[in-house]
């Protein structure tokens, strides 16, 4: 064959034998053809797990870390970018995560909420670096409960000194005296207050704001300040007699302080919240035989649902379509008189609202009722300015600003009762304009990243394979042991085949279906990690097409 | 029967000898669709890829089409590819079987003659394989179960000197589902045969090249020449090799093959396993003092134009046996056989007896028959119908 | 050259009767040829094979057999169904599977006559199911003790190597047809 010279004008002898090109084809930049563009955008997007979070922590790609690279600090560094305190949320959150997971739609959702214990635990002990370089400027953080630690976490991070005010003598705010033992041990709450310790934040303990220090001092004193207190106040029932009935919160607070006997053997919880469900498990840990009286059925009980389950499988006895109306004491024991109820027409929350039935209240003897049915926050230190008309603290969601410069909130203390997932969230997303604050800077407002939907993974690549079993005290066992956790959590191995489920929704794992499958060779293989080359690329889309976890977008592309 | 001493001796289909001869060959690619009567060729084979007896990778695919790219994607990277097929899957494959002689591929495909449809018909005739002629295969039609085996491994060892594909024919069921003494060589004297392929263009990752890319009017004619220059070489490299084999097999193969045709006034013209039965009515023939002779048509692709003129100079008459038609025409065979006496000093009247289509059976009587109007006749007949009810 | 040919329903394991009768030829030095009637098989329909046993030059032809010097019939019914004498030589053997004697059946004189029940030797070594025995290997036993062309061992290891599923049971009921055929009176010994 000849090498070179003008074909058109070479001899048939003097052509290559098979039909190949004459030129190398590298010559011929099939790219201009492309009207579409394929973009790898690794671990640039959500999976629905993370735009599902509130915290909206990267999932799939600290999950990535773990699975993929084995490096659980790597993976722990990511887990933080969003989740300062991992190994409680790993423990109490109701994990929204998993009801948005891709993978339920195949299969089982993923554990998300155990692998995150897991994770969480692992760099308990290990994180709390103090920053590299101080700003200078203090801030002060008013409660130390998830919201609190949030913000002081990531405010000591950028380099402020941040000051902790907390009216008890010991932090962790609800982490501590609100969520009992068996669901989230003192011990984590104390490891996880040592971590913000050794980054240097300070705390004062029993200093009431409102009372030991005001906001206005507050406000003079430091560059900032963060309301991050919780929903502390317990509705009462208004009803005759309600001075005999006993706060689920301060029951728990009580118990939380070391008060391990219960106010008597036959107890009533009246309520059907997740406090009212801890409220009744720790009574029956203690060794009480509790009683649940609620006024509507179990469909419209508002706690989660994993927590009724649990109640119902501890044996508990719940009362529905019951509510008291009248107690009395008598002989040292209370008379609770209760009406039946019914189920009427659907109210504002869309529940079907309970109507009375006339005839039918029945009297009941306790040694002692508690009542959870619903906190409030004390704003009654707050200055008038941040109040609306009902007494409630307005605060910006974003950012956690309020009507006074400087004074930032996020948590409970503007929504009410919600989760510490939400008060992290919030306190995350309030601690960079307060950062921005303090700094003099504009924060520029970031697009929300694209979520990888269900339709973008490719089912082909996929087997199914059910949950892994999280081990846990058997339920004989674990209604006699307050003290003990009820799950026990992963260990490496369990985590990491659980992990293993994962479809890493938007993160590339190097699978090279696109590296495969391209028909011009135009992805190249760079670092373990597929490269797209334009020249080439003639934006087929199949790349986009097969890969099997939605990281390759097919864009316009864009002439001028 | 048995050549070589370390051989062992199977009595094994025409379908598994195919298989038995493809995994001698070591074929390293096996990109196939299933087909009746093709299939057991590669359910053998990807039983032996499954065992690890046979390290290839088997690609099972949608579609015959699909098959044949298959098999030249893995020729042009450089591998020796193997498939099979049969009547209607050969149809689907025609677009790729051009492909693949023009992209210069050395595969080796067995195909089972099965006749087309409709109506339907899993029976045996030519009609599929010589449907395929002008695709720039070169076919070798196979009389027996052992024809069948050497041919996939002489087929390889032609067709990567070459660079064209070939495909090894033998008949529905009368070879493929019949079960015969074979001779399974030891791999040693099959490697020192054919050693693995090296192709000289395979492609490359350091510079890559386009293979069967377009061709303007300024080159495409060049290719297409050269590609009938390569068809016109196969035949003396066929001849050389079948010789060789034959030193190292202890069964010589040539482009046709005669069988008591040294003085032989009348000649009976046949491809694949008609010739068997064929023989033996030659032979009784013979017996009753009749001056008959057989040729076997071995290759057919290349044409042996040369071979065909000097075994048929100075014949009286040719009969020729078609299990097929060119519709419109005459057997295929016979025109092609015609095409090569035309012109020729000496050359015989031609007969063209057309019988067995869609596996109607052919008797050693229906030969002698053929024989005795071959012999009342004295003007050439270009279409003589045996055995169809009229 | 012996021409044989095996008249069976699909799912008795016909085809494969010809295929190990040709390899036990085979491994007595003989030259065979065994082949399917191809044709779109299905269970219960009648499905013939053929088989050429000869020397090492001879030369086959390679059509259909339409003059059998032997025939296989692996069912009886077949013998009212199909015309499975036709063709066949004068003095050929017919092997049938059927627990009736020999005289019962109605075969012309000019024919030999072996029976044996090959279903219930089938059935016994639990060769396919009670309902659809496979009495191939069985009815083997039986040709090779009436015909006496080749020697029970060669059909035996002929099974043993040949036959995929349970080739000892196989082997064992090839044994006890050999042994329990009915031949005809005058050539019982």
């Amino acid at each position: 064959m000849k090498k070179n010279g003008n074909p058109y004008e070479w001899t048939a002898d003097e052509f290559p034998e098979v039909t190949v090109s004459f030129r190398d084809t590298r010559g011929v930049k099939t790219g201009s053809w492309r009207n579409l563009r394929p973009v790898i955008h690794d671990q640039e997007k959500y999976g629905p797990c993370s735009k599902a979070c509130p915290t909206n922590t990267l999932i799939p790609q600290y999950f990535y870390q773990f699975l993929e690279r084995g490096d659980l600090d790597a993976a722990g560094q990511v887990l933080l970018k969003h989740n300062p305190i991992p190994s409680i949320t790993g423990r109490v959150c109701p994990h929204p995560c998993e009801r948005a997971c891709n993978r339920k739609r195949f299969d089982e959702a993923i554990s998300i909420r155990e692998i995150e214990r897991f994770v969480g635990d692992y760099i308990l002990d290990k994180k709390g670096q103090p920053p590299a370089k101080e700003t200078g400027k203090t801030i002060a953080v008013v409660g130390s409960g998830p919201a609190g630690m949030t913000a002081a976490y990531y405010l000591r991070q950028k380099g402020h000194r941040v000051v902790v005010f907390e009216k008890d003598p010991k932090g962790g705010g609800v982490l501590r005296y609100g969520i009992p033992e068996y669901r989230l041990p003192s011990e984590i709450v104390d490891r996880e207050l040592q971590a913000l310790e050794r980054m240097g934040v300070e705390f004062r303990y029993q200093t009431k704001v409102g009372k030991d220090i005001s906001i206005e001092e507050l406000l003079q004193t430091y560059d900032a300040v963060f309301l991050g207190y919780g929903a502390h106040l317990e509705r009462r029932m208004g009803i005759p007699g309600d001075e005999y009935l006993m706060s689920g919160v301060e029951f728990l607070r009580h118990v939380n302080e070391g008060n391990r006997t219960p106010p008597g053997k036959k107890v009533a919880v009246v309520g059907g919240g997740n406090v009212a469900m801890d409220v009744i498990r720790t009574l029956l840990r203690l060794g009480a035989e509790p009683v649940l009286l609620y006024r509507r059925t179990r469909k419209e009980m508002p706690a989660l649902e994993e927590e009724i389950e649990r109640a119902i499988e501890d044996g508990i006895e719940f009362q529905y379509l019951t509510q008291p109306i009248k107690a009395e004491k008598k002989n040292g024991k209370i008379v609770l008189t209760c009406v039946k109820m019914q189920l009427g027409e659907p109210d504002r929350s869309g529940r079907r609202r309970p109507v009375p039935i006339e005839g039918s209240e029945f009297e009941e003897e306790y040694d002692a009722v508690i009542t959870a049915i619903g906190e409030y926050v004390d704003t009654s230190f707050l200055p008038k300015e941040v109040l609306d008309d009902h007494g409630w603290l307005v605060a910006d969601k974003k950012t956690g600003k309020t009507a006074i410069p400087g004074l930032f909130a996020g948590g409970d203390v503007v929504s009410g009762p919600a989760t510490v997932v939400e008060a992290i969230g919030w306190a995350r997303r309030a601690s960079e304009h307060i950062h921005a604050y303090v700094m003099g800077e504009e924060l520029q407002p970031q697009p929300l990243p694209k979520t990888v939907s269900f339709l973008l993974i490719q089912m082909e690549y996929f087997q199914k394979k059910p949950r892994v079993a999280v081990p846990e005290l058997p339920v004989e066992e674990r209604i006699r042991a307050y003290d003990r956790e009820e799950i026990l959590g992963f260990n490496k191995e369990l985590a990491l085949q659980e992990v293993q489920r994962c479809f890493l929704c938007g993160t590339c794992n190097s699978c090279g279906n696109c590296y495969v499958f391209c028909p011009d060779a135009a992805v190249e293989w760079v670092d373990n990690k597929p490269q797209i080359n334009y020249d080439y690329c003639k934006g087929c889309g199949i790349c986009s097409a097969e890969c099997p976890r939605g990281v390759i977008d097919m864009e316009q592309e864009r002439l001028f | 029967m048995k050549v070589l001493e370390k051989s062992e001796m199977k009595v094994i289909t025409g379908n598994h000898a195919v298989s038995y001869g493809a995994k001698l060959a070591r074929v390293e690619v096996i990109a196939a669709y299933p087909i009746t009567p093709q299939t057991t060729i590669v359910e053998l084979l990807s039983e032996m890829v499954a065992e690890g007896d046979l390290k290839a990778r088997f690609i099972t695919v949608e579609s015959e089409h699909s098959a044949m790219a298959g098999c030249i994607s893995a020729s042009i990277a450089g591998a020796r590819a193997f498939t099979a097929t049969s009547s209607q899957g050969l149809a689907l494959m025609h677009e790729m079987l051009h492909w693949a002689a023009g992209v210069r591929a050395p595969i080796v495909m067995a195909n089972v003659n099965r006749a087309l449809a409709a109506p339907w018909s899993i029976w045996t005739d030519q009609n599929d394989s010589l449907s395929q002629r002008d695709t720039g295969w070169m076919q070798l039609y196979a009389e027996s179960n052992q024809e069948a085996l050497d041919f996939v491994i002489l087929g390889y060892k032609v067709a990567e000197q070459v660079l064209l594909p070939m495909m090894i024919v033998l008949d529905a069921f009368i070879l493929s589902h019949t079960s015969e003494p074979v001779e399974i060589y030891p791999q040693e004297v099959v490697d020192a045969f054919l050693p693995p392929y090296q192709n000289p263009y395979a492609l490359n990752f350091d510079n890559p090249q386009v293979i069967g890319g377009l061709a303007d009017p300024q080159v495409y004619f060049e290719f297409r020449y050269k590609l009938q220059k390569a068809h016109e070489r196969a035949i003396q490299v066929f001849k050389e090799e079948g010789q060789r084999f034959g030193e190292l097999f202890g069964r010589t193969y040539d482009t046709l093959e005669p069988f008591m045709l040294e003085d032989a006034e009348e000649v009976l013209v046949t491809a694949g396993s008609t010739t068997s039965t064929a023989r033996y009515a030659v032979q009784k023939l013979r017996e009753k003092g009749h001056k008959v002779g057989l040729l076997k048509l071995r290759m057919f692709r290349p044409f042996p134009f040369e071979d065909i003129r000097q075994a048929l100079r100075g014949r009286k008459k040719v009969g020729i046996i078609d299990r097929n038609l060119s519709y419109g025409h005459h057997g295929i065979f016979y025109q092609e056989i015609k095409s090569a006496l035309y012109g020729q000093s000496g050359a015989p009247l031609l007969f063209g007896y057309v019988t067995g289509l869609g596996g109607r059976d052919i008797r050693a009587e229906d030969i002698e028959a053929i024989y005795e109007d071959l012999r009342s006749r004295t003007e050439p007949q270009e279409i003589i119908w045996k055995g169809v009810r009229l | 050259m012996i021409e044989i040919r095996f008249h069976g329903r699909g799912g008795q394991g016909t085809v494969v009767a010809s295929k190990i009768l040709a390899d036990a030829f085979f491994r007595e030095g003989k030259y065979v040829q065994a082949f399917p009637q191809f044709g779109v098989e299905r269970r219960g329909a009648p499905v013939t094979a053929f088989l050429r046993v000869g020397s090492q030059d001879t030369l086959f032809v390679r059509s259909f057999i339409h003059h059998p010097d032997h025939i296989v019939v692996l069912d009886p019914t077949l013998l009212q169904a199909v015309n499975v004498l036709e063709g066949l030589k004068e003095g050929g053997w017919v092997i049938v599977n059927t627990p009736d004697h020999p005289d019962t059946l109605e075969i012309p004189d000019s024919y030999r006559v072996a029976t044996v029940d090959a279903n219930q030797i089938a059935i016994k070594h639990k060769l396919g199911k009670p309902t659809a025995p496979i009495v191939n290997t069985a009815i083997l036993g039986a040709f090779v003790r009436a015909t006496g062309l080749l020697s029970l061992d060669a059909l035996l290891e002929a099974i043993r190597e040949g036959v995929p599923m349970d080739p000892e049971n196989n082997a064992k009921a090839a044994q006890e047809a050999y042994e329990s055929v009915i031949l005809p009176q005058e050539v019982t010994p």
